[in-house]
């Protein structure tokens, strides 16, 4: 039966047109991308590179696939947890808009099974618009820019990776941002159990993204109290993928505390949507 | 034999507001049971508590002689529903919302099976169009297909008519007689049309403020209730005058040869002997059961 | 008196002309050597070390053809001083651009090596000035240290091996000033970090070092134009 609701779950995810904006949106934005870097790519890699430039040469291929895919990616690093919400923020809530959680709420399945299914559902939205996000961006830039070395530019240092080390390290870093897309996932779904539309749940979950991350960049003392406990804090870990050396610590510890958040909101989901009355 | 439904001293509390208080109701097997009661009474509540779709604050309620509480899954797969109106997946085909409900609707039902509920319906050739572009009236008979989809023993049906154009009115009508004296099946049925219920309901209950007012057979009930009877005759003033002296009632003559007047089943062979004795002509005589009168009187607060 | 400040001046110009005599002897030995080598090509592994810098070593090819043409080719990103290493010897073949001075000998690296000033004729020259570290029997520089206007000081080592006898260097060591490296955060790849502090800052190294390793020599072996000609 598990399965059977799961592959139900998905029909009715990929029947509503709302589930193909993240896709389309990622394709034009990171068509767009990948043109203007092939237009001005240079000069933008020239600016970044020219505090180095008073001192010394680079040589080489600035403009490599793997440069462009990793400042793509990093450009849309706020845009993909919107697009994962508003598909998982609506879960529940659109059911209970449309009056369909009526359906599902009598039928002879806990509703633990029923949100359980909606959440792997919403995991594999989630997995599918990364692996999109991973062949327009990296799969398409190296067919256009070919592969190379490519700069991490920190703050206060930069990085240089050998094509030959990239590829782990990009395959790395997916897997870390689904991690991190998950716990978007999880907890838009379970705004979505308090709610009885799909914009509150979505707003919600960017805002509270937007104001998390705002915290988390600010260089306050106060905030950095708050700051290991956020989960935005930890969804940028996949950028340690490109550190050398790679930290597997860090990463270890950000995974780890990224899985309890998925764990917190999905009991926090789960006993609500147990409780909730169904007046939809 | 156990009762299908038995719900006992069942209460809903909304904060400090009681929508539903101490109901008890009881419906055997086989019956067709109208639910009757005014907007707010608790008939709503009722009907989503039995379904598991609102938690009780205290009570009972028992399918099948089970707990609901301890045996959710297993009843549920026993009983199909409409609850309100009837929302679906609006972006899927009939045919494809009855498809993926039946991944959820326990045991296995076959797409024969789905075949035969949306011929029984008469959404046949219509199946594959998407639920968004159907009527009021359709969206109606696909709730219909899909609480029979499972070969429920238990229907709950929530206003089932509502939407439907007269022919769809008879159909339903029948659908519920046949499943119920046919095939055994028995029936919940809420409904505002209190000629339907009259016509089809086996058993009742009336609820007002969260509390069973009346409970029984349907025919029962209206038999204990004063009737209107309606005489044709041919001399209605003589009629009035022997209703008036024999019987202590007063009677409306409605033209100058129909008279109607308030009594009961019982007394109808008293007054056709009376009224020949005089040499009054009856040519007819009707009953006319009010169950609205009987709602009116058992709801007015 | 007068005729002490004539002797002083005297010798003293001698002393120059002699330390002029010798320098241009010692420049004219690095000169005949370098023209040795019409061309070469060699495999390089660049390993740079600075503060802020994070690559591994990078493998790359270098090729030269006389009298100036240079060119680096790597599969990936290599990072090099603005001056590179043949700049030296394109510096020293302009003979009438700059006057050479011997200054005397140092001990560098266990050698005991001659210290030759170049002095650039003009004032619009990049270079402000160049030292010399040479051993002047196998004429082979060891060290230089070249002061340009824009890029402050580079110093240059050199360690000869079994190329010795053409001049080609196995071990060529930059050491460079850096200013500090900073990134607008905007661009920065860590924007939830908490930057160094102004005394971890203050703590940083002033100079990186960038180390090229040179192997495999071939040498006077015809190179084809378009290694030159392409970027």
């Amino acid at each position: 039966m598990g399965s059977r609701i799961i592959y139900m779950e998905l029909i009715k995810v990929f029947s509503k047109p709302r589930s193909y904006i993240g896709f389309m949106a990622i394709t034009v934005i990171v068509s767009l991308i990948q043109l203007a870097m092939y237009m001005d790519g240079l000069n933008y890699f020239s600016f970044i590179t020219g505090p180095l430039s008073s001192s010394f040469s680079l040589q080489g291929n600035m403009l490599s696939g793997n440069m462009v895919a990793f400042v793509i990616i990093q450009t849309l690093i706020l845009q993909i947890p919107l697009l994962v919400a508003l598909v998982t923020g609506d879960l529940i809530s659109g059911e209970s808009a449309a009056g369909t959680i009526r359906l599902l709420a009598t039928k002879p399945v806990s509703r633990t099974s029923i949100l359980l299914s909606k959440f792997v559902a919403g995991l594999i939205y989630t997995l599918l618009l990364l692996i999109w996000l991973g062949i327009m961006s990296w799969g398409l830039a190296l067919f256009i820019f070919g592969p190379g070395d490519m700069i991490v530019l920190k703050s206060e240092e930069l990085i240089i990776l050998q094509h030959q080390d990239t590829a782990w390290r990009f395959f790395t870093a997916f897997a870390i941002s689904f991690v991190s897309l998950s716990v978007v996932a999880t907890f838009s779904l379970c705004l979505s159990c308090f709610a009885d539309n799909s914009i509150g749940p979505i707003i919600s979950t960017m805002a509270v993204i937007i104001l998390f991350t705002i915290v988390g960049t600010l260089e306050i003392p106060l905030f950095d109290v708050v700051k290991p406990f956020l989960f935005t804090t930890h969804m940028v870990v996949w950028r340690n993928s490109f550190d050398m050396p790679v930290s597997t610590s860090q990463i270890t510890q950000s995974l780890v505390i990224m899985i309890m958040h998925i764990v917190l909101f999905l009991s926090v989901a789960i006993y609500r949507f147990n409780k909730k009355d169904i007046l939809a | 034999m156990s009762a299908v439904v038995e719900i006992n001293n069942l209460i809903k509390d909304y904060g400090n507001f009681r929508a539903v208080d101490g109901l008890n109701l009881s419906i055997g097997r086989g019956e067709v049971f109208g639910f009757l009661g005014p907007n707010g009474a608790g008939k709503s509540t009722t009907i989503r508590m039995m379904l598991t779709l609102i938690s009780p604050t205290s009570g009972s309620i028992k399918f099948f002689g089970e707990d609901l509480i301890h045996h959710r899954n297993k009843l549920l797969a026993k009983i199909g529903s409409i609850v309100e109106k009837p929302d679906f997946y609006k972006f899927l085909s009939a045919r494809k919302n009855l498809e993926l409900l039946s991944a959820v609707s326990g045991g296995n039902i076959t797409r024969s099976k789905i075949d035969e509920v949306i011929e029984l319906v008469g959404l046949n050739g219509r199946e594959h169009d998407k639920v968004g572009a159907y009527s009021f009236g359709m969206k109606q008979r696909l709730g219909i297909a899909h609480a029979l989809m499972n070969d429920p023993e238990l229907i709950i049906l929530d206003e089932p008519t509502t939407g439907l154009d007269p022919h769809g009115i008879i159909d339903i009508r029948n659908l519920i007689t046949h499943l119920a004296k046919d095939k055994g099946i028995t029936v919940f049925l809420s409904s505002h049309i209190l000629s339907e219920i009259e016509m089809i309901a086996t058993s009742m209950a009336i609820i007002n403020k969260g509390k069973t007012v009346a409970q029984g057979n349907v025919k029962e009930l209206m038999d204990a209730e004063k009737s209107i009877l309606r005489f044709t005759t041919d001399n209605t003033l003589l009629c009035k005058d022997i209703i008036h002296t024999k019987f202590k009632t007063e009677s409306v003559a409605v033209s100058d040869t129909i008279l109607e007047f308030s009594g009961k089943s019982s007394e109808i062979p008293l007054l056709i002997k009376s009224f020949s004795e005089q040499g009054i002509n009856i040519y007819e005589v009707n009953k006319r059961t009010k169950l609205e009168d009987l709602f009116l009187r058992l709801t007015e607060n | 008196m007068k005729a002490k400040i004539f002797v002083f001046i005297y010798l003293f110009s001698a002393g120059v002309s002699y330390g002029q005599t010798d320098a241009v002897t010692i420049i004219n030995g690095l000169i005949q050597k370098f023209q040795l080598v019409k061309t070469y090509q060699a495999d390089a592994v660049i390993k740079p070390e600075i503060s802020f810098l994070k690559i591994l070593p990078q493998k790359a090819n270098i090729y030269f053809r006389q009298p100036d043409q240079f060119r680096i080719k790597s599969t990936g990103i290599s990072i090099l001083p603005k001056q590179q290493f043949d700049n030296v010897f394109s510096l020293l073949i302009k003979k009438d651009s700059y006057i050479p001075v011997l200054t005397g000998k140092e001990t560098f690296d266990n050698l005991s090596l001659s210290v030759v000033n170049i002095i650039p004729l003009g004032d619009t020259s990049e270079l402000i000035m160049a030292k010399l570290w040479v051993d002047d029997n196998k004429m082979l520089i060891h060290k230089a240290q070249l002061t340009t206007r824009a890029n402050g000081t580079i110093e240059v080592n050199y360690k000869h091996g079994k190329y010795a006898n053409f001049g080609l260097p196995d071990v060529i060591t930059f050491i460079v000033d850096i200013k500090k490296f900073k990134v607008p955060k905007a661009i920065a790849a860590d924007i939830n970090t908490t930057s160094m502090s102004e005394k971890e800052s203050a703590n940083q190294p002033k100079k990186g070092k960038i180390t090229v390793t040179v192997s495999n020599y071939i040498i006077n072996k015809s190179l084809p134009d378009n290694i030159f000609n392409s970027k």
